[in-house]
C-alpha cells in the first residue's frame, strides 16, 4: 500500500503501479470458491466446464477478478484516498496458469471543493497481454495543505469550498 | 441447460430479489483475509484513520451474491454468468456491523442476440446508512433466452 497520495503528486496519464497475482491454480479458485460459498461447477468440476459447458478449462471466479481491482486501487489510494466507485466488464475467461496484472491510469482529474476527483482507467491482463476486464474507477484524494477525505464518505464534502 | 421459470416476457423489473443479513465478525474477517492473502493494517489490526478493524469493500456484496441475486436468478432464469459489475462504496464497514442487504432486478435488455438482467443490491447498516452499491449485469445463458440459437 502506498503511504500518503495526495492530488499534489499525481497528473493526467500517470500509470498506477501494478498488482500481480499468480499463476492462478485450482488450490486459489477453490479456496475462493470455499470462501464466497460459491459451488458452480465451472469453477470446480473439469469435465463439467469443458464437457458440459464447453469451456476451455475451470474458470478463475469473477468474484475474485473484481477484487484484485479493489485491491489495486486500494493500495494505491493508500490511506488518503477514497476508492468511490469502481465499475468494470467481464470480457475474457481467465484459466488456472493465468497469471493477472492489475494496471491502471489516470484519465482526468477534476478539482471539486477541497478535492480531487480522480478518474482511472483499470483493467486486467492476462501473461499474454489480454485484457479481460477492462474497466473505470473513481478516487477521491486529498490535496497535501488541505482537509482529510472524511471517513465515512459523504459525496457531498465535494461540495463544499 | 436446465429449462426457465420464467419466460422473458415475465421478467418483472422491480422484483425484489433476495435479502440477507450478515453479522460482520472477527471470524469472518479473518477467514476472508486468509483466503484472499490480504495484510493490510485497516483490515487485520484498525489501523487508522479508522480506529478499528473495518472489511475490505467488495467483501460484503461478494457474501451477499448467492442469497441476494444468485439463489433468484438461477432458480427463475437459469444459468447466467456477469458482465458487467459497478460498486460504489459510500462508507467503512466496521467489524461488529450488521450489514442488512436487498436486492431488486432493475433493467433488462436485450443486445446482439443475447439477452441480460441488471440486479442492483444496496447494502446498510442497522440505522440505515448506506455502505455499498452493487449493481451487476448477467448474461443469461439459457437456450430459452438465447436469440441466437
Amino acid at each position: 500500500m502506498s503511504d500518503d497520495l495526495y492530488l499534489d503528486d499525481i497528473v493526467v496519464g500517470q500509470e498506477l503501479p501494478h498488482t500481480i497475482k499468480g499463476p492462478m491454480s485450482t488450490a486459489h479458485i477453490m479456496r475462493w470458491s470455499a470462501a464466497m460459498e460459491n459451488w458452480h461447477r465451472i469453477h470446480y468440476d473439469w469435465r463439467f466446464a469443458t464437457e458440459h459447458d464447453r469451456l476451455p478449462d475451470v474458470m478463475v471466479n469473477g468474484s475474485w477478478k473484481q477484487h484484485i481491482l479493489i485491491q489495486h486501487l486500494t493500495n494505491w489510494a493508500g490511506e488518503t484516498g477514497w476508492v468511490w466507485k469502481l465499475n468494470f466488464q467481464f470480457r475474457g475467461m481467465n484459466v488456472p496458469g493465468d497469471t493477472l496484472t492489475g494496471w491502471g491510469r489516470i484519465t482526468a482529474i477534476e478539482e471539486r471543493g477541497p478535492y480531487g476527483v480522480v478518474s482511472v482507467e483499470i483493467g486486467l491482463r492476462n501473461q499474454n497481454g489480454d485484457e479481460g476486464t477492462p474497466g473505470a474507477a473513481t478516487v477521491v484524494l486529498p490535496r497535501r495543505d488541505g482537509p482529510p477525505v472524511p471517513y465515512p464518505f459523504n459525496p457531498a464534502c465535494l461540495d463544499t469550498i | 441447460m436446465q429449462s426457465v421459470k420464467l419466460a422473458w416476457d415475465d421478467i418483472q423489473l422491480g422484483t425484489e430479489t433476495g435479502r440477507v443479513d450478515i453479522a460482520i465478525t472477527d471470524a469472518v474477517l479473518d477467514f476472508y483475509l486468509s483466503t484472499m492473502e490480504l495484510d493490510i493494517a485497516w483490515f487485520t489490526t484498525g489501523a487508522a484513520p479508522y480506529g478499528k478493524r473495518i472489511a475490505p469493500p467488495d467483501m460484503v456484496p461478494k457474501l451477499a451474491m448467492e442469497p441476494l441475486f444468485q439463489d433468484y436468478l438461477n432458480g427463475n432464469i437459469g444459468q447466467n454468468i456477469r458482465a458487467k459489475q459497478a460498486f460504489q462504496f459510500i462508507a467503512p464497514v466496521f467489524v461488529g456491523t450488521t450489514v442488512h442487504g436487498v436486492g431488486h432486478l432493475v433493467e433488462k435488455y436485450e443486445r446482439r442476440g443475447r439477452r441480460f438482467v441488471t440486479v442492483e443490491g444496496v447494502f446498510t447498516d442497522d440505522s440505515g446508512n448506506r455502505l455499498v452499491l452493487d449493481r451487476r449485469t448477467q448474461m443469461l445463458l439459457s437456450d430459452d433466452f438465447n436469440m441466437r440459437s
